[in-house]
């Protein structure tokens, strides 16, 4: 995972605007929302090796409280998007510490059904939410695509780079470890509970800030966001991006939004085929789909030189 | 007289609940796993009842309806076994790809997948399956609807088979015996990756039956199984999971639990929203508090 | 310096340790022995904050370390290595090797580098440096677990069947580095099945039977004793 290849990705991001407006530009900003809560799930998911299904619900958390605090308390919206990103990171803390001891199934169930908990709670509290109708919210910057485009690329980069750097620190190699083998790791003096929470904290924070982006940019919150099929989105991009690589796993929920556009002839079967896709990944190469188009392309473009040398003598 | 009713409905919801769990909790005494498509395999045998029920096959002969029940057991089997050889073979044989995290994806993943298939095939619409048996049954001062009541029976005896076939016949027991060590099983001659194969195909079975049963009391739609997938990983994990007499007696704590928890809240409405929020909670509370449920083990470390 | 004392921990139905009692001391090279199931390994999981026991103390200097999260006894200066080697597979033998220095956190970047390559060149896995660990033979594994524990020298050693599965070249390796850090002044508690080993370079016996402590003594007084030998042959001594 090299720093590199994020600049050489918002290089290439950023001049997207110039050749894509109004219509794709909508689409890639969702693109960018996906590719946040995408890549912290992965983070969480391949190098923690905790699986949880509940980022979806982070995000809901995130977008709810800014949406709530920006329409109740008239509070500036970059401050409601802060405040999503800290309530999930408190969710992420509660959650990661009611399942300290769960492993595997459990905790993903668990998460599960925090997830659902949450929705239930959406939807049931009309006073508050306005139940299944969601609630209206300001939109950032009055909507101008191309300053929302810029800061949810800008909040992608932050989240790409804080989330890399994390894992390239010994924080990152311990959280490994702790993968591998839990009491191996705190034998040899990782501090398991801590780590633990701190991968929950920071994953979920970065959920909360994408549902909060996501809020201002769609203007309207609902219950939907929590959705398990929701979280299945997330999961699909995750596994076809590679869940060992944050890039990756940010650039499968990029290409995957912009399939689901392309793929709007066969509307209803699209989700359908992704969910085809990500079985395909997961059987055959489960390293994630992304990766191994890159390794054959290497591949390909090894042999062409290799041709054009021999071609040559 | 309200508390008769109440408790006997219970009763009838908690045979069905039973056998909608079970299937979970073989596929987990068996092949260590959750099977986390377990609602969307409740819907395939919702979908596929109504079908057979609706088809001109069945008008046309003019057979009874439990023959389309029947019919869809022999479907589902071969769809489990399909599905095990497909997904699941290749995480037991490879043993370095990491069987924890990959079978909780990959058995995701089929459920999402399967719920998106069917919505475009089905439409979301709810469909009304024929019920086995309508109308309503007298028993005394009792009044149970009939479709439960047929459901609740058909299921006790499908129960029961379940039963015979673990503890009376030579494969159900090599069944328990690779629950309790594959090794020693495969040791002694039984085919392993077979019985593994097998269970699925039952648990799936039964799971579709349930679903089956369901079906006409609940509707059929594309996302019907979500709610009871929930209701199964509850009594799964109250249960024990891969206890399968835990699992019959967490089916009945929950179904009096959800029957008997709406009469406890004031507000009616909020109530209603909530019901499925209290087996959630039941849930978590027992994960965090007794995460072996009631009868299952207690894991050991290092 | 470490005193164990009425320490019982069961399972479910099964008791694996009852009233044990037993203290070590600064320097000591002590074997813990007994057959399979007596319990040795759990008490080690006892005192290194793995499992919590029901009922006793467990005294480590002034610490009390029964309740401590294994991290905290780790940093006590306690290593232990496992009967089934506990290495991180995915991750390449130098960055099993840097893990417990880096959470000692008493040495910089390039001192751990620097020990890193040390450990590496003692225990001839230079050339296995970048390997993932699961790679490696079992004998390989058990190497570098007690690589691992070389590198922030700790003083007192849990070592869990460390011979176990290792042919004899490996074995007298082995045998040689464990007698060099009881000399460099460490206190080593080993559990092994390898007789001769045990009693070639243990002082002191203790051994264990079904969770109970049934004797302790010299390698001579421990080869003669009827309690021990009816222990592992279970009932009379057809010997």
């Amino acid at each position: 995972m090299k720093q590199l290849s994020i600049f050489v990705f918002v290089g290439a991001a950023a001049c997207y605007p110039i050749f894509f407006r109004d219509y794709w530009l909508y689409v890639a900003i969702i693109g960018l929302y996906y590719a946040i809560l995408s890549s912290s799930w992965a983070m969480l998911a391949g190098q923690v090796g905790i699986i949880s299904f509940a980022q979806a619900a982070f995000a809901a958390v995130g977008a709810y409280t800014s949406a709530i605090l920006v329409i109740r308390l008239e509070v500036p919206i970059a401050v409601g998007i802060l405040a999503g990103a800290g309530s999930a990171a408190i969710f992420g803390f509660l959650i990661g510490a009611l399942t300290l001891r769960m492993r595997g199934p459990y905790l993903a169930l668990t998460t599960l059904g925090f997830s659902e908990i949450f929705r239930i709670f959406l939807t049931a509290e009309f006073e508050l939410t306005r139940g299944s109708y969601g609630l209206k919210v300001p939109l950032l910057f009055d909507g101008n695509k191309v300053y929302l485009y810029y800061i949810g690329l800008g909040l992608l980069s932050i989240g790409l780079l804080t989330l890399m750097g994390i894992l390239n620190s010994r924080v990152g190699l311990f959280l490994q470890a702790m993968r591998e083998d839990e009491d191996g790791a705190a034998t040899r003096g990782v501090n398991t509970v801590y780590y633990r929470l701190y991968a929950f904290v920071v994953t979920s924070a970065f959920a909360g800030l994408a549902g909060g982006y996501y809020a201002h940019v769609v203007g309207l919150v609902s219950p939907r966001m929590s959705l398990i099929s929701e979280m299945g989105l997330i999961l699909a991009m995750g596994i076809f991006g590679g869940l060992e690589s944050l890039l990756g796993a940010a650039l499968g929920a990029i290409i995957l939004q912009g399939l689901t556009e392309y793929l709007r002839v066969f509307e209803e079967w699209r989700l359908a085929i992704f969910g085809a896709l990500v079985l395909f990944t997961l059987r055959y190469t489960p390293e994630g789909m992304l990766p191994k188009i890159y390794e054959l392309a290497n591949l390909l473009w090894r042999r062409s030189l290799q041709m054009m040398k021999s071609g040559s003598n | 007289m309200l508390f008769l009713s109440q408790f006997a409905n219970a009763l009838v919801i908690g045979t069905l609940y039973a056998l909608m769990a079970l299937g979970l909790s073989l596929i987990f005494g068996v092949l260590k796993l959750v099977n986390f498509a377990h609602g969307e395999s409740m819907m395939v045998g919702g979908y596929l009842y109504y079908l057979l029920a609706t088809s001109f096959i069945v008008h046309l002969l003019g057979l009874p309806l439990i023959v389309a029940l029947v019919a869809t057991v022999p479907v589902i089997f071969f769809f489990g076994i399909i599905l095990e050889k497909l997904f699941l073979r290749s995480a037991y044989e490879r043993k370095t790809v990491r069987f924890d995290e990959y079978v909780i994806l990959v058995t995701f993943a089929l459920g999402i997948f399967m719920q998106n298939l069917a919505l475009p095939l089905f439409g979301p619409y709810n469909r009304q399956a024929p019920a086995i048996f309508k109308g309503r049954v007298r028993i005394g001062d009792l009044v149970i609807a009939g479709d439960r009541l047929t459901g609740a029976v058909i299921a006790f005896v499908v129960i029961g088979l379940l039963f015979f076939f673990l503890y009376r016949t030579y494969l159900g027991k090599g069944l328990r015996a690779v629950a309790q060590n594959p090794n020693a099983a495969s040791i002694l001659g039984i085919k392993v990756p077979k019985m593994r194969g097998m269970a699925f195909g039952i648990g799936l079975s039964l799971t579709g039956i349930a679903g089956a049963l369901l079906g006409p009391i609940f509707l059929v739609n594309p996302v019907m199984g979500v709610p009871f997938a929930v209701k199964a990983f509850v009594i799964v994990v109250l249960g024990g999971m891969g206890s399968i007499k835990g699992t019959i007696v967490a089916a009945y704590i929950l179904a009096m639990v959800e029957i008997f928890g709406s009469i406890w809240l004031p507000d009616p409405t909020r109530a209603l929203a909530y019901k499925d929020a209290y087996g959630l909670m039941l849930l978590v509370l027992t994960l965090l508090l007794r995460p072996q449920g009631l009868f299952g083990e207690k894991e050991r470390r290092a | 310096m470490l005193q164990i004392v009425g320490i019982a921990k069961h399972f479910g139905g099964l008791q694996a340790l009852s009233d044990v009692t037993v203290s070590f001391g600064r320097g000591e090279f002590v074997g813990l022995i007994g057959p399979n199931g007596s319990g040795k390994t759990t008490l080690l999981n006892c005192i290194t904050g793995i499992y919590r026991p029901d009922a006793g103390a467990i005294r480590f200097g002034k610490a009390e370390l029964s309740g401590l999260k294994p991290h905290k006894i780790f940093q006590l200066g306690i290593g232990r290595t496992f009967q089934i080697s506990k290495v991180f597979n995915r991750l390449s033998v130098k960055q099993n090797l840097s893990i417990p220095a880096l959470t000692e956190g008493r040495l910089d970047r390039e001192a751990i580098d620097a020990r890193t390559r040390d450990i590496l060149v003692t225990i001839r896995m230079e050339h296995l440096a970048e390997t993932p660990a699961e790679s490696l033979s079992g004998g390989q594994k058990k190497l570098l677990e007690i690589g691992m524990i070389m590198m922030t020298d700790p003083q007192f050693l849990l070592l869990d069947e460390p011979f176990g599965g290792v042919h004899p070249e490996l074995k007298k390796q082995l045998e040689g580095y464990l007698c060099e850090l009881h000399r460099s002044g460490k206190t080593i508690i080993l559990i092994s099945h390898e007789m001769p080993s045990v009693f070639r370079i243990c002082e002191r016996l203790v051994v264990l039977d079904r969770g109970v402590l049934i004797t302790e003594g010299s390698p001579d007084e421990i080869r003669a004793d009827e309690r021990v030998i009816n222990a592992y042959l279970g009932g009379n001594n057809e010997a």
